[in-house]
C-alpha cells in the first residue's frame, strides 16, 4: 500500500487560530455584507452576479456531499437545477405564486427524480454511472425542449415567487424591496432593481444552511456509512452495510438541496430555460467542485464563486460565442497545477499565510494576464468559434480530461 | 457432539470448466478453531466468499445457526453473526484506526439513518472499538490513519474489525498473509486469545501458525475435502502428505 499518497478527508472542525476559519469567517462576512456596498456604489449587477454564485455555490455543495463523500461522480446534477426551476414555472404558470408551496414542490420534485435516477444509476459504478447520470439528465434536458406550454426551447418568463404572510395577517414580503436601500435618498438608490437584495439574502441564508446541513451530515453515524462506502464498498458489506440505501438516500439529499438552488435560480433569473439542465451546466457545477476540493464542502463555495468569475472575465474580455475555447485548457491546467483543489492549499498555519496569499495572489495575477492575452488574440478565435460548435466540443473535452485527471490521482492514491 | 455452527452440504461452484468447489461438505463446531488448509489453487478463496455471501454458489447448501444462509446477502449475513477478514487487507486506508473499527460497531448498533449527531463523539461507538483494538493489541494507534499502520497492524486492525461485530463465527481469509515471521508470531498471539470464546474457520498457508492454532484441520485438494482431523491425525495422513505436505511443506 502507497500509504503516503492516500486522499485523507480534512477534518472539517478548524480552530479559531486556524488561516482557514479566519478566512471562511471573513468571507463570509464580506458576502453578508456585499449587496448594502453593491447597491451603494451603484453596482447592482454585481450584486445579482454574486448571488447567482452563492446559488450555483448551494448547487456545488450538494454536489460534493455525493461526489466528495460518498463517491458518486454524478455528471446530471444539473437536473435538479432545472427541477427546482421548473416547479416555479410550472405553479406560476397557473397563477399560484404562492413560495412556499413553490418550495416544497421543488424539493419533492428533485427528491423524487433523484430517487429514480439514483435507484437505477447506483447499480452501476465508475464511468457507467457517470454516463448513466449524464443520460438521465439529458432525457430530462429533451423534454423540457419539448414541453411547449412551458416554453419549449425558448423558456418562459417566470414570476419571483411570493413569500408574504399576507395569509397569517402579516403585511409583510419578502420578495418586495426588503433592502435597506429602499429607505435612503441617496442617488444610488434609483437603481431599479432594489430587490435583487431579497433573492441574494435568499440565496446567502440557503447557502449557509446547506454548509451547515452538510457538514453536520457528513460527520454523523449516516455520514460515515456513505465515506466508508466510499473508501471500500466490500468491506461495508462484510461488516454488515447495506450500503445501497445509504447512498441512494445521500444521492436523493443532495438532489433535493440541489432543487433548492434551481428554485432560487429561477427567481433570480425570473426565467425557465431549459438550458438549465444542459449537460454544459452539470460540468460546471462538477468543476466547481474540482477546482475549490473535492470533500471539503466550504472548497465547493470556493469553487462556485471563483468558477463564475473566470467565466464572467471571459466572457467580457474574450467575447461571448468562444469564451470557451478557452476556459476548456484554462481549466486543464488549473486541474493539473491544483488538483486538490484551492480549500486545500490554504495553509493551516497563520505564519505560512502571507507568503500562500503572495502565491495566490501571482495566480490570480497570471491568469489574469493570460485573459487579457487572449482577448488580444481574438482575431484567431474568432476564426476557430466560427466552426460549429467547436468551442461546446473544446469545453467538453476538457471537462473530461480535467475529470480523468482529477480522479486517477485518486485511483493511484488507493482512494477508489 | 458438540453444537454444529456452520454446515456446508455438498457445495459446488464452477467457472467454465474449473469447478473450484466440488461437492463440498464440512462442518464448525462451536468454540473451535477449524483451519482450512490446501495448496494453491484449491478453492480455498473461493469458499470463504460463498460462505460471506460475495459469491453465489452453483449448488448445495450453507447453514448458519441452523438456518440455511445460502441465498442472503453479505451484510444480513454479517447481521446473523458471521464475520470475516479479507486475505488482501481490505480496510478504510483514510480514517484512523479508531474510526475503522467504530464504523464496524456501528453496523451492528441498528441502523446509520441518524443525520444530526457527530458520530466520532459516541461513547456507544468509541468504546467497544477501542475494546475490540485492544484486543488485538492496537490501542495504542488508535488515533492513526490506518494508511500509515505497518503491514503487520492494518493485519490486525482487519480483525479488530472482524471481532467488533461481535460474530459467532469468525471468518479468517489468510490473516498471516505477506507477514514475516515476527508478526506472524505476533497474529498467532492475537487469535490464540479468541480461542475458546470464539469459533474461528482459518484459511492459512503458514503450516506453522495452522498448527500452533487449529483444533481440526480440513484438507482441501481441488475443491473437495481430502481428510478432516486434528492436526496429528492430519500430519499421519498418508494422502494428506502425498496430496500436499509432501509437496510443499
Amino acid at each position: 500500500m502507497a500509504g503516503a499518497n492516500v486522499v485523507r478527508t480534512p477534518e472539517l472542525r478548524v480552530s479559531l487560530g486556524d488561516p482557514r476559519f479566519v478566512l471562511l469567517a471573513i468571507g463570509a462576512v464580506v458576502l453578508a455584507l456585499f449587496p448594502y456596498f453593491g447597491h451603494a456604489w451603484g453596482q447592482t449587477y454585481l450584486v445579482s452576479l454574486v448571488a447567482k454564485m452563492l446559488i450555483f455555490a448551494i448547487a456545488a455543495v450538494s454536489l460534493d456531499l455525493i461526489l466528495g463523500y460518498g463517491g458518486m461522480v454524478s455528471f446530471g446534477h444539473a437536473a435538479y437545477i432545472g427541477l427546482g426551476a421548473y416547479a416555479v414555472a410550472v405553479f406560476s404558470k397557473y397563477g399560484v405564486d404562492n413560495g412556499y408551496l413553490q418550495l416544497v414542490a421543488a424539493i419533492l420534485g428533485s427528491s423524487l427524480i433523484a430517487l429514480f435516477i439514483g435507484a437505477i444509476s447506483l447499480r452501476t459504478s465508475g464511468v457507467y454511472f457517470i454516463m448513466i447520470t449524464l443520460a438521465f439528465t439529458q432525457m430530462l434536458y429533451y423534454l423540457g425542449i419539448s414541453l411547449e406550454p412551458f416554453g419549449g426551447d425558448d423558456g418562459m418568463n417566470t414570476k419571483r415567487s411570493d413569500f408574504s404572510l399576507r395569509a397569517l395577517g402579516l403585511d409583510f414580503t419578502l420578495n418586495d424591496n426588503l433592502f435597506v436601500c429602499e429607505k435612503r435618498v441617496d442617488k444610488a438608490c434609483k437603481v431599479d432593481d432594489r430587490d435583487g437584495a431579497a433573492i441574494y439574502y435568499a440565496a446567502y441564508i440557503a447557502l449557509i444552511a446547506s454548509v451547515w446541513f452538510t457538514r453536520r451530515l457528513v460527520a454523523s453515524r449516516f455520514g460515515m456509512v456513505i465515506r466508508g462506502a466510499m473508501s471500500n464498498p466490500i468491506r461495508m458489506q462484510a461488516i454488515g452495510f447495506p450500503i445501497y440505501r445509504y447512498r441512494l438516500t445521500a444521492f436523493v439529499l443532495a438532489g433535493a438541496i440541489c432543487g433548492v438552488a434551481g428554485f432560487l435560480f429561477a427567481n433570480h433569473q425570473q426565467f425557465l430555460s431549459p438550458v438549465y439542465m444542459n449537460w454544459l451546466r452539470s460540468g460546471e457545477i462538477m468543476i466547481m467542485g474540482i477546482l475549490g476540493g473535492i470533500g471539503t464542502i466550504y472548497g465547493a463555495v470556493i469553487g462556485a464563486i471563483g468558477l463564475l468569475t473566470v467565466e464572467e472575465l471571459l466572457e467580457g474580455y474574450v467575447g461571448k460565442d468562444y469564451w470557451q475555447m478557452v476556459l476548456g485548457p484554462l481549466l486543464v491546467v488549473l486541474v493539473l497545477f491544483a488538483n486538490r483543489g484551492v480549500y486545500s492549499l490554504i495553509p493551516h498555519e497563520m505564519r505560512k499565510v502571507p507568503m500562500f496569499v503572495v502565491k495566490f495572489a501571482l495566480v490570480i495575477a497570471g491568469m489574469y494576464g493570460f485573459i487579457w492575452l487572449m482577448s488580444k488574440s481574438s482575431p484567431i478565435l474568432k476564426i476557430a468559434g466560427n466552426i460549429p460548435h467547436l468551442p461546446l466540443y473544446v469545453i467538453f473535452g476538457s471537462m473530461l480530461v480535467a475529470l480523468a485527471l482529477r480522479f486517477r490521482q485518486d485511483r493511484r492514491a488507493g482512494h477508489g | 457432539m458438540a453444537e454444529i455452527i456452520l454446515g456446508i452440504e455438498r457445495l459446488t461452484k464452477r467457472f467454465g470448466g474449473l469447478t473450484a468447489t466440488n461437492d463440498l461438505s464440512l462442518n464448525v463446531e462451536k468454540g473451535e478453531v477449524h483451519a482450512i488448509i490446501g495448496p494453491n489453487g484449491a478453492g480455498k478463496t473461493t469458499l470463504i466468499a460463498q460462505l460471506s455471501g460475495l459469491l453465489a454458489p452453483d449448488s448445495g447448501r450453507i447453514l448458519f445457526k441452523g438456518q440455511d444462509i445460502t441465498a442472503l446477502p453479505a451484510h444480513t449475513r454479517s447481521a446473523l453473526g458471521l464475520a470475516r477478514s479479507f486475505q488482501v487487507t481490505s480496510i478504510f486506508l483514510n480514517f484512523t484506526a479508531e474510526d475503522n473499527v467504530a464504523l464496524a460497531v456501528q453496523a451492528h448498533a441498528g441502523h446509520s439513518f441518524r443525520f444530526v449527531k457527530p458520530a466520532r463523539a459516541q461513547a456507544a461507538l468509541r468504546e467497544p472499538a477501542r475494546q475490540a483494538l485492544a484486543s488485538v493489541g492496537l490501542e495504542h494507534r488508535a488515533a492513526v490513519v490506518a494508511a500509515d499502520l505497518s503491514h503487520g497492524e492494518q493485519r490486525q486492525l482487519e480483525i479488530a474489525m472482524a471481532i467488533a461485530t461481535n460474530p459467532t463465527l469468525l471468518l479468517l481469509d489468510e490473516p498471516m498473509a505477506g507477514m514475516g515471521p515476527e508478526e506472524s508470531t505476533r497474529m498467532v498471539e492475537v487469535l490464540k486469545k479468541f480461542k475458546g470464546t470464539h469459533t474461528l474457520l482459518l484459511i492459512e498457508h503458514d503450516m506453522d501458525a495452522v498448527f500452533k492454532l487449529a483444533d481440526r484441520i480440513t484438507v482441501l485438494v481441488y475443491g473437495t475435502a481430502i481428510a478432516t482431523g486434528t492436526p496429528d491425525a492430519i500430519r499421519a495422513n498418508p494422502e494428506v502428505k502425498r496430496a500436499y505436505l509432501g509437496d510443499e511443506a
